[in-house]
């Protein structure tokens, strides 16, 4: 399959089940919850060393927040109910309950739930103060601004880790401007591209020659090692290849996001130095779910 | 198809317990059932039919018409379903309440929404003392669900009230007494000595009204949850209630080692 002159392999992204929460961060205005959420999911890129993978997956209007300000929905994605809990407690207590005018709400309902309130309230010393309207539960926790408000639990869904597609450009710079179209154009409800702006330049491996190392370098993928990996994956022309890995809450969500960022990258062409696109996984053993890439498009 | 349809025939002295009278109880019953059963009217029982005129229909959406104070305890005990009353309300509506609805187009009688725990019951007028309130030696008052009155609350409103939303005009003597939560907002002001006793929960008056002087005054804040309760409130159909966001934080009952509030429209 040949799409504006770019390969697109005969392969498939392979994915995994992860659970997943939608946090809505508001503030006073967008720029003070932007930098709630940029802090609250910094360091979240992938969960072999992060604990969780996060990211903003837009911003909110007034209309559709439940304080009626301005906000941010990020999601949270882990692999398991407690290392979500986990980490969301931690990142929301340390990011989003000490950053100016936030406040803090679940973004969906789920059959499960973790904390989000429900331990932070603590902070409160006792001062703290439960307020239920309707079937929610808040907590006013006071502060030395004021008071923070956050919900007292968050939904949790199943959702989709690790689906991705791998641009293989002549160049560093042709790759970087394919990523960074993909990116762009896959934004969109249900999903993140957790990595930073969106992009990876250092796929991995499972496994590496070191002990203790669950992860190391892709060698088959890496231009340098062209001649020397065992199994280079990568033709004699291709220069630099970048990953773009996306979570989603659903596998339509995961799906789209990968069609329209393969699209997105293959519209600067091979005159733009883009000579094809493929895809991560492990002969369908890691994951139940298989985003078979010609079948997307 | 309409709403099942009492009419009271003709107004009664004696009080008339309403509690069997529910739209759980009346599904599947035909018109000539219903009159059969049989109502504690002072202190004997008499057949609904003697009482009301019963027009069939869906008792999911019962209507008692020409209603007066002597019908009480009005959806006692209520799952589900709606009831109008057309008319006032006696005392004890929607004692005890789970969940659905009780709308009063006149006024109400005492402890309207005691002890519920789910539902909506608005009043038109006025409703009489101890709105969501706890019986006599009753542990708490209202644990959810809400009382929503257009005209004023009586004494002791929310008396023991633990979780839910009462809403009046004004308010008469001790709103909010030994309250354990919830919210009461009171859209003026109330007589003396709102909160005695009061342990946690929340009340706001839209006006000024001497505190206990049990109370501390922790000074004028603007508070980001009373947005979550205008939108609240909103999602009640109730628009433009709500005082002020910014307010003066009183808290209290001290004398009772309480963490309550008293948010004062500043």
């Amino acid at each position: 399959m040949i799409l504006n002159g770019v390969a697109i392999d005969d392969s498939f992204a392979e994915a995994f089940p992860m659970r997943a929460t939608r946090l809505v961060i508001t503030a006073a205005d967008t720029r003070w919850a932007r930098i709630a959420a940029l802090s609250m999911t910094g360091f979240a890129t992938s969960v072999i060393a992060c604990g969780c993978e996060a990211g903003i997956e837009r911003e909110l209007g007034p209309s559709e927040t439940p304080d009626g300000r301005p906000g941010v929905a990020v999601l949270v994605f882990a692999m398991d109910l407690e290392s979500l809990a986990a980490q969301v407690q931690a990142r929301v207590g340390q990011c989003v309950l000490t950053c100016p005018t936030t406040a803090c709400f679940s973004g969906i309902d789920g059959e499960e739930r973790i904390g989000l309130g429900k331990g932070l309230r603590f902070f409160g010393d006792g001062f703290q103060f439960s307020k239920k309207l309707g079937d929610r539960r808040y907590w006013r926790v006071p502060v030395m601004e004021g008071e923070f408000v956050i919900q007292d639990v968050a939904g949790v869904v199943p959702a989709v880790g690790g689906g991705n597609f791998l641009i293989l450009a002549a160049s560093p710079g042709a790759a970087l401007d394919a990523a960074e179209a993909a990116v762009a154009a896959m934004a969109g409800p249900g999903v993140i591209m957790p990595f930073p702006g969106g992009v990876v330049r250092s796929g991995s491996k499972i496994g590496s020659k070191y002990k203790g190392l669950i992860a190391s370098t892709n060698d088959a993928f890496c231009p340098t090692l062209r001649g020397q990996a065992p199994a280079s994956a990568l033709a004699d022309d291709v220069g630099s290849v970048l990953e773009i890995v996306i979570d989603g809450l659903s596998e339509a969500a995961v799906a789209r996001a990968t069609a329209a960022g393969i699209r997105a990258a293959c519209t600067l062409g091979s005159g733009g130095g883009i000579l094809g696109i493929t895809a991560g996984n492990y002969g369908g053993k890691l994951g139940p779910y298989h985003f078979h890439l010609r079948e997307l498009l | 198809m309409g709403g099942l349809t009492l009419t009271l025939r003709e107004r009664v002295r004696l009080p008339v317990d309403m509690a069997p009278v529910l739209p759980e109880l009346l599904a599947g019953l035909s018109a000539q059932e219903i009159g059969k059963l049989e109502l504690q009217c002072g202190n004997r029982r008499v057949p609904l039919g003697e009482l009301f005129e019963v027009a069939a229909g869906d008792p999911q959406r019962l209507v008692i018409r020409d209603t007066c104070p002597a019908l009480e305890r009005i959806g006692a005990g209520m799952k589900g379903g709606a009831i109008a009353v057309e008319g006032d309300a006696g005392a004890l509506p929607g004692l005890g309440m789970k969940g659905g609805s009780i709308e009063v187009a006149g006024a109400a009688g005492a402890f309207a929404g005691s002890e519920m725990s789910g539902g909506v019951i608005r009043v038109a007028g006025d409703a009489a003392g101890f709105v969501g309130a706890a019986q006599a030696g009753g542990r708490f008052g209202m644990t959810g669900g809400a009382v929503l009155v257009g005209g004023d609350l009586g004494d002791r409103a929310g008396d023991r009230m633990r979780r839910g939303l009462v809403l009046g005009g004004s308010a008469g003597l001790h709103a909010g007494s030994r309250m354990i939560g919830g919210t009461i907002l009171v859209r003026g002001t109330c007589s003396t000595l709102p909160g005695v006793g009061m342990k946690r929960g929340t009340l706001i008056l839209g006006g000024t009204a001497a505190a206990p002087a049990t109370f501390a005054d922790n000074g004028v804040h603007e508070l980001g949850w009373l947005a979550l309760l205008e939108r609240h409130l909103a999602g009640l159909g109730l628009r433009g209630m709500f005082p002020s966001r910014r307010v003066r934080r009183l808290t209290g009952d001290l004398a009772a080692g309480g963490k309550g509030e008293i948010l004062v429209a500043a």
